[in-house]
């Protein structure tokens, strides 16, 4: 009966994927309606959808596991992704919409080329390679993630699950093209908002309210209610805040999350969504720590800690909200897998198909082939998930970081340094992201575990402003930076003149 | 000192978790939200 349940919700969500899917089909006949939407999503869209690209199955399985884990220390981490967010609203995405919308870019590629008049399409290409590999490795995780929920939520084999979950995502991705993707991220960002909200509330009192819940936590364990955790105030413990911290850097320039701001409607738009954005993000994090700190009172000694949320969920819930919290989990993991798709999808077909080799093929065909794309790229990262690829794995350890490495510290430079120049660019490009690769592999064991944002972004940021010191920036680029500061401010260079 | 069974240190660390983005944030979208209005205003 339980398992029915289980089963009729999943249906029911999975069903309104594909009806989404279908919907958003009819307005995905050109390159900028399949991948931006034709620049027409509104705020709370947009904020939805880039909160829940932004947290893959992490957010429910891994922050709550931190919160299970290390109890109060874990809020560095929401330190980190709450400044991340509010920082890539209030200062990244009005002056990126306004150069992409300058421009005509609907890439992150597009907007560098143009920024830094890349005539002979290095940056394309360098991007190209890096989103490629780092996306098929993040999709074939997030598939495998899809297996192990429905294998552990429904007992289906893990086979299965990984392609049901495959199947589904590339309906909607390939039918639907970005609107799909973004409107299912807002869906997916509301189930996760009420499942993240709703933890802490059911295990808090489950374990006898607050004050009760606390003691218990204090008898396991003091270090579990202090800031610094059981480092203290040692080198440990302050590369462990550093590395938290550096979680939310990524908001600042991953180029999935770019693409939100690029589809917005409106600068309008983009002004509410960050408010919206922000909120929702404190809710989700908040609610994953205190939920696994909860969970840590009630089931101590678990020897997976990142399985706190399906503990927590079977045991104090009815079977329909183990159900919508099996949808909630599937919910993270397909608003980040169809998110990095259709950013691989696009980075082929808009920026080397459209741009570089056929500028001939027609918008409509171009479409097609981003659906098609999309589709082969899907199917690959499935082959690896259901092969269990060891190297696959591998390059996850660094999809998210090296991705964020790899563009968010040029897109900064360029945004607000008009003395950035292309070589800069590039350089910080390769530098950002075989650092983050390289500290990883090499370093990282030997250095407290310093998460490889951090050397990414610094290794990131100093090639770009080193190697732009000593070239030329792009001719114009003065009158370009004062035409869009009019565009930002309009009355503010009135008075100013 | 603990108030609420945690130390203030661990409410200090919760209140800037939560504050400091959502003030930024917040102050951000007072100050545009008239701006737009204003240039809407004189459109």
């Amino acid at each position: 009966m339980a398992s029915a349940t289980i089963v009729g919700v999943l249906v029911a969500y999975l069903l309104v994927l594909l009806v989404l899917g279908a919907w958003a089909g009819r307005g995905s006949g050109s390159v900028a309606g399949y991948y931006v939407a034709d620049k027409r999503l509104p705020s709370w869209v947009i904020a939805f959808s880039s909160n829940a690209t932004g947290e893959s199955a992490w957010l429910l399985l891994g922050l709550t596991g931190m919160g299970y884990t290390m109890g109060v220390h874990a809020l560095w981490i929401v330190l980190g992704e709450v400044l991340g967010v509010a920082l890539a609203w209030s200062r990244v995405a009005e002056p990126f919409k306004a150069w992409t919308d300058r421009q005509g870019a609907i890439t992150v590629p597009d907007y560098l080329e143009a920024r830094f008049h890349d005539r002979n399409h290095v940056m394309r290409w360098l991007a190209l390679g890096i989103v490629c590999s780092m996306v098929i490795a993040y999709t074939a995780a997030q598939l495998t993630a899809s297996g192990k929920a429905f294998q552990s939520f429904l007992g289906t084999s893990y086979a299965t699950g990984a392609v049901i979950g495959a199947a589904v995502i590339l309906y909607y991705t390939c039918v639907g093209g970005f609107k799909a993707v973004a409107y299912s991220d807002l869906l997916q960002g509301v189930l996760m908002l009420g499942g993240l909200a709703a933890l802490p509330l059911v295990g808090l009192a489950a374990a006898g309210g607050w004050g009760s819940a606390m003691s218990t936590l204090a008898a396991l364990d003091p270090a579990l209610l202090r800031p610094m955790g059981p480092y203290g105030w040692s080198l440990e413990g302050i590369v462990s805040v550093v590395g938290f911290m550096g979680i939310g850097l990524a908001f600042l320039g991953a180029p999935q999350l770019l693409a939100r701001f690029i589809s917005a409607r409106s600068r309008r738009d983009i002004v509410d969504g960050g408010m919206i954005a922000v909120i929702c993000i404190v809710i989700f994090d908040v609610g994953a720590v205190l939920g696994g700190m909860a969970g840590r009172v009630l089931f101590d000694g678990l020897a997976d800690a990142e399985t706190i949320l399906p503990t927590m969920t079977g045991a104090l819930m009815p079977a329909l909200f183990a159900g919508i919290y099996l949808v909630i989990v599937l919910a993270a993991i397909m608003s980040t897998a169809d998110s990095v798709l259709i950013l691989a999808s696009a980075t082929v077909v808009r920026d080397v198909v459209q741009r570089i080799l056929r500028p001939d093929l027609s918008e409509r065909t171009l479409a097609r082939l981003g659906k098609a794309l999309t589709a082969v790229l899907g199917l690959l990262a499935l082959a690896f998930a259901l092969g269990e690829v060891r190297v696959v794995f591998w390059f996850v350890l660094f999809a998210w970081s090296g991705l964020a490495c790899a563009f968010t510290p040029v897109v900064l430079c360029s945004l607000f340094w008009r003395r950035t120049t292309r070589a800069g660019a590039i350089a910080g490009m390769v530098a950002g992201f075989t650092t983050a690769v390289v500290w990883v592999v090499a370093f990282k064991s030997m250095t407290y575990e310093l998460y490889e944002m951090i050397p990414g972004f610094a290794a990131g940021f100093a090639a770009t402003v080193g190697v732009s010191l000593v070239t030329e920036p792009p001719p114009g680029i003065d009158e370009e930076f004062e035409a869009i500061s009019r565009t930002l401010a309009p009355g503010r260079a009135r008075r100013g003149r | 000192m603990v108030i609420a069974g945690w130390p203030l240190s661990s409410w200090l660390l919760l209140a800037v978790a939560v504050g400091a983005g959502t003030a930024i944030e917040l102050l951000h979208w007072l100050r545009r939200r008239r701006e737009l209005d204003d240039e809407s205003a004189r459109s």
